[in-house]
């Protein structure tokens, strides 16, 4: 036991050494760097809100975000790399500009081609997706909320590991990464726990050309809480009728599969560029269901300093689109004013259905202009139009709803 | 020029202004590297695959590769990327920050002047670096030389020797 213990502290005395000279060998090989965008927008319309965004007056929350990036090289082809981000507008319960880790991995070049990663990373669901925080490394405001979507913001770090080759075929770049593990977050009374999340992604470039297809299957366990009394009362009219313990399954999203696919591309030309990405997200179990599909074109024309940039898009999120089609049928077995509790639930049901879902049109016009070496200011009026009395992924914040609103806003991106 | 007979006269003209042009903005650059790196060349398209971020390891010998930039105001850094890799300022410095925030690998370390590179290159068996090819000293190898009339990239000749006290600095 003594001799265990001597070694223990033997070893723990040799782990420490090792660290120390690691990190003071290193300590020249330590780069620190960072990103800082501030945003102020406002939305045209009372009745909705985009982000923070309102029609009362500006605010400059919603865009603004820090970022601080280290990166040290522990041994030869092991390095480790950190990034915290501050960002004035969460999704999740996380507060505003409460230091959040986005990127903490141990990496490793295996050959010149092959590069292992494990710690927690960003979801590489679409071309931008690792870098939606960084401003100045796109010509957007913010990339084009049709594919960038809130719906994925819960989904937007994994804890786990990732494999990439890099490889040339023909003249082209060939980029392909491989990845696994699991997430979790949460809001108010909604939990959501993937376990596990795969998938991958290849890229193609050759020349002036790039195209992306990327893969990724989440098994995903939602809890929303405000579900759960009206998930029993279904239930518990099953023995009436199986539609009820079908009404009761769509209400519940324990280890649902969906799978993501996303294809994207560009063409640079010079000064000119054109970047299109369309989505697919689906449910691959029975019982609960919320579909989404996007797309957008955007075009770029650099004229020095100044570019200028379009683009056109569109999302459509289906909830549980054969809910209404159940509710209908529910009729038959227990008609209405039998039970009003009953009636009552079938009511919000589908108001809840009708509510989330929704489509939107998307027209952007913007301008970035560089300032300095490090520092670009962008300004950008976004139209959207809705459908069937619905705020696409606009916050409801009243009964009377516009059919179309604006979004304006304008960013200033630095990158030190 | 002796195809002038045949050439149209402003054609001709144009020519020789791009050609003035070219003269003058453009100078060889020489991809210089420790004098003890085994290598004892590299092709132009690994060369931008190490600019890129895309080759960390050296081909063949697998040893880690540090790369070295020139201040982004040096002359031969802004030539040496536009020949390189077609990219200008605003689209290198956006390529780079997509680069290193979305956690790809490291950027190319920057020196000083040119003096700063040659003497960075030479103590590091790791480094490469480039600097115009008339700057080259013996303390360092050229794996490649970019030369200017053609743009496209040549074989090292013998490096040509050339006392360390004569590197000119950086503006």
């Amino acid at each position: 036991m003594l001799k265990r213990n001597h070694l223990f502290t033997k070893g723990k005395q040799l782990l420490l050494c090792l660290l120390l000279s690691a990190s003071a060998q290193a300590a020249d090989d330590w780069s620190f760097s960072g990103f800082a965008s501030l945003g102020a927008g406002r939305v045209e319309d009372d009745g909705v809100l985009f982000m923070d965004y309102a029609s009362d007056e500006w605010s400059f929350e919603s865009d603004s975000v820090v970022g601080l990036h280290a990166r040290g090289n522990l041994a030869e082809r092991l390095s480790l790399t950190m990034q915290v981000v501050a960002r004035g507008y969460n999704w999740d319960d996380t507060d505003d500009f409460e230091p959040e880790l986005d990127w903490l991995f141990l990496s490793y070049q295996l050959a010149p081609e092959w590069r292992l990663r494990v710690g927690r990373m960003r979801t590489p669901h679409y071309l931008y997706s690792e870098t939606v925080d960084v401003g100045y490394s796109y010509v957007w405001v913010r990339p084009p909320v049709d594919v960038y979507a809130p719906i994925l913001a819960p989904f937007s770090n994994f804890d786990g590991a990732d494999i990439t080759w890099l490889t040339d075929w023909n003249d082209a770049s060939i980029d392909m990464q491989l990845l696994a593990g699991h997430m979790q977050r949460s809001r108010d009374t909604l939990e959501i726990e993937v376990e596990p999340v795969v998938g991958g992604n290849i890229s193609l470039q050759k020349d002036e050309i790039t195209l992306r297809y990327s893969l990724t299957f989440d098994r995903s366990d939602i809890e929303l809480g405000s579900y759960q009394p009206a998930e029993d009362a279904y239930r518990s009219f099953g023995p009436v009728d199986p539609v009820f313990d079908e009404l009761a399954d769509a209400l519940s999203a324990e280890n649902a599969w969906y799978r993501y696919q996303a294809l994207g591309g560009r063409w640079e030309h010079g000064d000119f560029a054109l970047i299109g990405e369309v989505f697919d997200i689906q449910n691959l179990d029975e019982g609960y269901d919320n579909p989404a599909t996007g797309w957008y074109l955007s075009l770029q024309y650099k004229l020095g300093r100044f570019t200028p940039y379009a683009v056109a898009g569109q999302f459509e999120n289906n909830f549980n689109s054969d809910t209404v089609d159940e509710i209908l049928g529910s009729f038959n077995a227990l008609s209405v004013g039998t039970i009003p509790e009953m009636d009552r639930l079938r009511a919000r049901n589908l108001a809840l259905v009708r509510e989330l879902s929704y489509e939107q049109e998307t027209w952007t016009l913007g301008l970035r202009v560089e300032l300095l070496s490090n520092l670009s200011l962008k300004g950008e009026w976004q139209r959207f139009k809705f459908e069937d009395q619905t705020t696409g992924q606009l916050l409801q914040t009243s009964h009377d709803v516009p059919g179309s609103t604006s979004v304006t806003t304008f960013t200033l991106d630095l990158v030190f | 020029m002796r195809h002038s007979r045949i050439l149209p006269l402003p054609l001709l003209m144009l020519l020789i202004l791009l050609q003035l042009g070219s003269a003058c903005a453009r100078a060889d650059i020489a991809i210089i590297v420790h004098p003890q790196n085994p290598l004892t060349e590299l092709s132009e398209s690994d060369l931008k695959k190490i600019f890129l971020g895309r080759l960390p390891l050296f081909p063949k010998t697998g040893q880690e590769i540090h790369p070295l930039d020139l201040p982004e105001e040096h002359a031969t850094f802004t030539d040496f990327y536009r020949r390189l890799l077609q990219l200008d300022g605003t689209k290198l410095r956006r390529y780079r920050a997509y680069y290193l925030f979305s956690g790809r690998g490291r950027l190319p370390a920057t020196t000083d002047t040119v003096t700063e590179m040659i003497s960075k290159v030479a103590e590091d068996p790791a480094a490469i670096g480039y600097v115009d090819a008339t700057n080259v000293t013996a303390q360092v190898k050229t794996l490649l030389v970019l030369r200017t009339t053609t743009g496209t990239a040549q074989a090292a000749p013998t490096p040509p020797s050339k006392p360390p006290g004569e590197a000119t600095p950086a503006p």
